[in-house]
């Protein structure tokens, strides 16, 4: 028996949120929501999200607020689990939460470097507050790239932005979101080694999956899109793939076009993720993650919560997906293509 | 030894004054202001007489609240710089600024003495700024191996360039595994000390800074920026360094020299600029929170009843722009609670803190703390009795009060260690030998361990149980009446009824082991009637008072409720009355637990080892069995007593000062 965690209780807080969040009639029930109003209402209802809902008090959601929610729910999400956990094992859950803190940093990052007022910032993020240690009254009220930056020192996310500047906020997005990852998944997998053995191989594993697929989608769209010379795509590339070593990635960076790029993607990865349309690539990338949640190799404790935490992640995304179909009135059709667990059975295999 | 009487005083004046009126309020330190009760009493009327009698102008219009907010962050910045500075640290100095001195003036003040000192000051932080840089430097350039890099030629070659900086890990695997397609040459010519940094020198041609500068943002490299005029190897670099820096440190020394000598004469006004910029904060802060109707406002402040006429003088120097009301609260109104200031001897005053971590007692409560500090001492006394452990708690608590550590623990432990002698000259106890032991030790009743004893000092705790119960239900009797609830204090579990309940049932157990003769169904009856009058109080009341409905809700379902209610209190009941059995059994065990040590004590010979078993029974007894007595005499008086008398729930009397 692991001392670190409370088995039992993990499995039936995980079942109990089967029987909500995961529930695949739910969606269905989103879907058929006509307005924002009624997304709001469905949320409030159903969801038990009164209590950050009570935040924006009485008046409209927009689709912001509801976006903004929606993350806030999935940080709370992971909250509620890391109650079960101490040692390594609640140091490696927590830096789940470290994705909220970046969205929240290059949200105000972005804000900060294009000149844009900050003022009502503080009710779009979406960190841990529980957990989080950055002083964001003093972040939010720096003047500059330079002076956000400089009021992070002290805090892990110092070293991977350091040497951002105004330009790379605006024209060179992909550094600092590369930077933010790179530390999140280096934090990752150097607390899953403080771990069991086993669980430490199904954290690797699931961990290593992901990795290896945002790999492959930086370097198409640095190819594709920005046009970045190889040495520098290979730069930012992550460590810790699972099946993409460094040399697969050096391959792939200087591979001579973005076609000659995909089918060694093809080969290394054994899966046809550039077929079919751009917007879908994320959909097809979740689809495969969520196909692997459920492999033998992941059942472990450790393994389930790891699922249980991309679910919720994805079903999330999909609960914005639906709202800003929803807001753009586009045909329910259209929505549901765009939704990850559309036509997957919305459980956690465990 | 009770709770303060409280006056309501209502101030009223113009918005124009609100400033001047605020400051006389702030620095009298005497007035509690409270928003949360403003609306509980009509203030039109006031309002309207103030109007009539004062000219009130509606063109004024108060300055933006932000902009001084701001105006005041840029003062203490300023100032916080010549604090730091001077090296020394802040004080209020609430004369300084009685009169009209303002925040205006402070920083005119402030002016002239950053006229005065600011530049050395400035030259101060510079330098030491300065020497940290180099010093940081200094490390980065002593992790480098070679020593005899020369940055001049390097600098001066034609067609290349060079960067030094450091490169994490991570980012020197990726540079090394794709070292072949990297137009540069890249030497590892250190390891910063305790980082896993190495450090770099790169080498470009010049026509691919641009490629390489991209690269080397990709890889976070951090450049080694080279401070301007040092020149050559590294090992030049590092003895310029070191002149530079030991050159700083004289002109620091120097310059805090002089620094010192003014620091007398300006420590004054810095903290005279400093009390009127807290002050200026502090009336920020009310202001903000202060509604005003046509340029009148209104502040209800809690006032002590004997600061009446200080309070009334302190305005009436602006007699012609204030109005002052002064209401007596001395019954429940309007919902209105007063804060609670407790006023007790130097006796009782520690015992608040251990009434505060259960609650502060609400206005019209009575003040529990004479009673809890009497109760609690002599069950502490009974529990531990012992004149040597008494002397060291004393003793000890002596040492923390005069070293001014804790020192409210130190007069607990002054006053229980006091209470712990006096029934260790009941017993006759001396660090647990008794008169067996030592003969010449004066006794009153024995040791609580002999035959005799034994059944006296539990019936004795029984009897302070009685006792102190009693009072309890007295004074929560007193309380009820006070918010005229005759419900709870006639017909309650906790008043009248549970009091003729509880005594009929101590009656009872009397009756039947045959202590007094007394029929056995007298109390039987007594406890009957009691009990109904219980299950029935709501009603009862309702006949009382002439209240209805007599029941809210069914009649079953308060039935229900009263039935569940009379068991709960027929096992409360029998609980309370068995409890303090415990302060009798703890006395017993405080003996019982020093024989065990005596008896093993008696097992040797050796009387060096005879002495260390006595001193270590004695040190498990002063601290284990000294703090489980402390808890079960607050568990006792938490739970057994308080739940009879004391709510709890009132708010702390704070007058607004500059600080708080």
């Amino acid at each position: 028996m692991n001392p670190y965690m409370a088995e039992k209780a993990i499995e039936t807080k995980i079942k109990a949120k089967k029987g909500s969040i995961f529930r695949t009639g739910r969606i269905e029930e989103l879907l058929a929501c006509e307005s924002i109003d009624q997304v709001a209402d469905f949320l409030r209802r159903k969801y038990g999200l009164a209590r950050i809902l009570n935040e924006y008090g009485s008046g409209r959601l927009l689709r912001d607020d509801i976006e903004t929610l929606l993350k806030r729910y999935s940080v709370i999400g992971i909250e509620d689990i890391l109650h079960y956990f101490s040692g390594p094992y609640k140091d490696f859950i927590k830096v789940f939460l470290m994705r909220y803190e970046i969205t929240d940093l290059i949200m105000i990052l972005r804000r900060i470097a294009r000149g844009d007022d900050l003022d009502g910032i503080q009710e779009r993020l979406v960190h841990s507050v529980n957990y989080s240690s950055l002083d964001y009254s003093k972040l939010t009220s720096s003047k500059s790239v330079a002076q956000f930056i400089e009021n992070l020192r002290h805090t892990p996310y110092y070293s991977a932005l350091r040497t951002v500047n105004e330009n790379d906020v605006i024209k060179r997005e992909f550094h600092m979101e590369m930077k933010l990852l790179l530390l999140y998944y280096n934090t990752l997998l150097k607390k899953a080694d403080d771990l069991e053995p086993a669980d430490s191989a199904a954290a690797r594993a699931v961990i290593g999956e992901k990795i290896d697929w945002l790999n492959v989608q930086w370097i198409y769209r640095a190819k594709k899109f920005y046009q970045i010379p190889p040495e520098q795509i290979l730069a930012y590339c992550l460590h810790g793939g699972r099946r993409l070593g460094f040399g697969r990635l050096k391959e792939m960076s200087y591979a001579a076009s973005v076609d000659k790029m995909i089918q060694m993607s093809d080969t290394y990865l054994r899966r046809k993720i550039f077929e079919g349309d751009e917007s879908g690539l994320r959909k097809r990338i979740d689809g495969i993650i969520l196909e692997r949640l459920g492999e033998s190799k992941l059942k472990t404790p450790v393994g389930a919560v790891i699922a249980y935490i991309h679910m919720y992640e994805m079903i999330v995304n999909d609960m914005i997906s639906i709202t800003e179909g929803i807001r753009y009135k586009l045909p329910k059709e259209r929505i549901r293509q765009n939704l990850v667990l559309q036509g997957q059975k919305a459980e956690v295999k465990h | 030894m009770a709770i303060e009487k409280m006056s309501l005083i209502k101030i009223v004046g113009s918005v124009e004054d609100m400033h001047e009126i605020l400051k006389k309020l702030v620095l009298s330190e005497k007035m509690h202001v409270d928003f949360q009760n403003a609306g509980a009493f009509d203030n039109s009327y006031i309002i309207h007489e103030y109007e009539s009698e004062m000219h009130v102008s509606n063109d004024y219009s108060p300055e933006d609240p932000e902009s001084v907010e701001q105006i005041c962050a840029e003062t203490e910045s300023r100032i916080e710089r010549l604090y730091s500075g001077l090296g020394i640290k802040p004080a209020i100095d609430k004369e300084s600024i009685a009169g009209s001195y303002g925040i205006r003036d402070a920083r005119e003040d402030l002016q002239k003495l950053e006229d005065e000192l600011g530049q050395t000051i400035g030259e101060v932080s510079e330098k030491k700024s300065m020497i940290a840089e180099y010093e940081q430097f200094k490390e980065k350039l002593r992790a480098i191996k070679y020593r005899d890099i020369d940055f001049d030629s390097l600098a001066s070659l034609n067609y290349f360039d060079y960067e030094v900086g450091t490169l994490s890990s991570d980012n020197r695997y990726s540079l090394r595994k794709n070292y072949e397609n990297i137009s540069a040459v890249a030497l590892n010519i250190g390891t910063v000390k305790e980082s896993t940094d190495d450090m770099y020198i790169i080498i470009f041609p010049k026509k691919f800074r641009d490629e390489t500068e991209r690269l080397l943002k990709s890889l976070n490299w951090d450049r080694l920026n080279i401070p301007s005029g040092l020149s050559g190897s590294v090992s030049n670099m590092i003895s310029q360094l070191e002149e530079r820096i030991a050159k700083l440190q004289a002109d620091v020394s120097e310059l805090e020299k002089v620094l010192s000598d003014k620091k007398d004469q300006v420590v004054k006004v810095l903290n005279k600029v400093y009390s009127a910029l807290k002050l200026e904060k502090r009336i920020l802060r009310l202001e903000k929170r202060i509604d005003y109707v046509n340029g009148t406002f209104v502040v209800d402040a809690w006032i002590r009843k004997k600061d009446s006429r200080n309070v009334h003088e302190i305005f009436g120097e602006l007699k012609n722009k204030v109005m002052i009301e002064e209401k007596d609260i001395s019954r429940p109104e309007n919902n209105v609670m007063p804060p609670t200031l407790l006023r007790n001897s130097r006796f009782l005053k520690p015992f608040e803190s251990v009434i505060r971590m259960y609650g502060l007692p609400s206005y019209y409560e009575i003040d529990p703390t004479p009673f809890f500090a009497v109760a609690f001492c002599l069950m502490f006394g009974i529990m531990f009795g012992d004149i040597g452990q008494g002397a060291i708690y004393l003793l000890a608590g002596l040492l923390l009060y005069r070293k001014g550590k804790k020192v409210t623990i130190g007069r607990l432990l002054i006053r229980l260690g006091a209470s712990s002698i006096v029934f260790g000259f009941v017993y006759g106890s001396l660090f647990g030998l008794e008169h067996s032991e030592l003969p010449w030790l004066p006794t009153l009743i024995g040791k609580p361990l002999d035959p005799r004893n034994i059944p006296m000092i539990l019936i004795a705790g029984v009897i302070f149980g009685t006792v102190v119960l009693t009072i309890s239900f007295v004074l929560g009797i007193i309380n009820s009446l006070r918010k005229k609830d005759i419900e709870t204090g006639i017909f309650g579990k906790n008043g009248a009824a549970g009091w003729a309940f509880f005594i009929s049932l101590e009656l009872a157990a009397v009756s039947v082991t045959g202590v007094i003769s007394l029929p056995i169904a007298v109390p039987l009856l007594a406890m009957l009637i009691s009990l109904l009058v219980m299950l029935a109080k709501t009603p009862l009341a309702g006949l009382v008072t002439g209240k209805r409905p007599l029941i809210h809700g069914t009649v079953s379902s308060y039935l229900t409720e009263s039935f569940f209610e009379g068991v709960e209190t027929i096992l409360g009941t029998l609980s309370n009355a068995i409890s303090f059995i415990r302060v009798g059994a703890f006395a017993l065990n405080h003996a019982g637990l020093f024989l065990a040590f005596l008896v093993m004590s008696e097992m040797t010979e050796n009387i060096a080892l005879k002495l260390l078993i006595l001193v270590l029974g004695n040190v498990l007894i002063l601290t284990l069995e000294g703090l489980v007595v402390f808890i079960q005499g607050l568990r006792l008086e938490y739970y057994e007593m308080f739940s009879k008398y004391f709510n709890g729930g009132g708010t702390a009397f704070r007058p607004v000062t500059i600080n708080n």
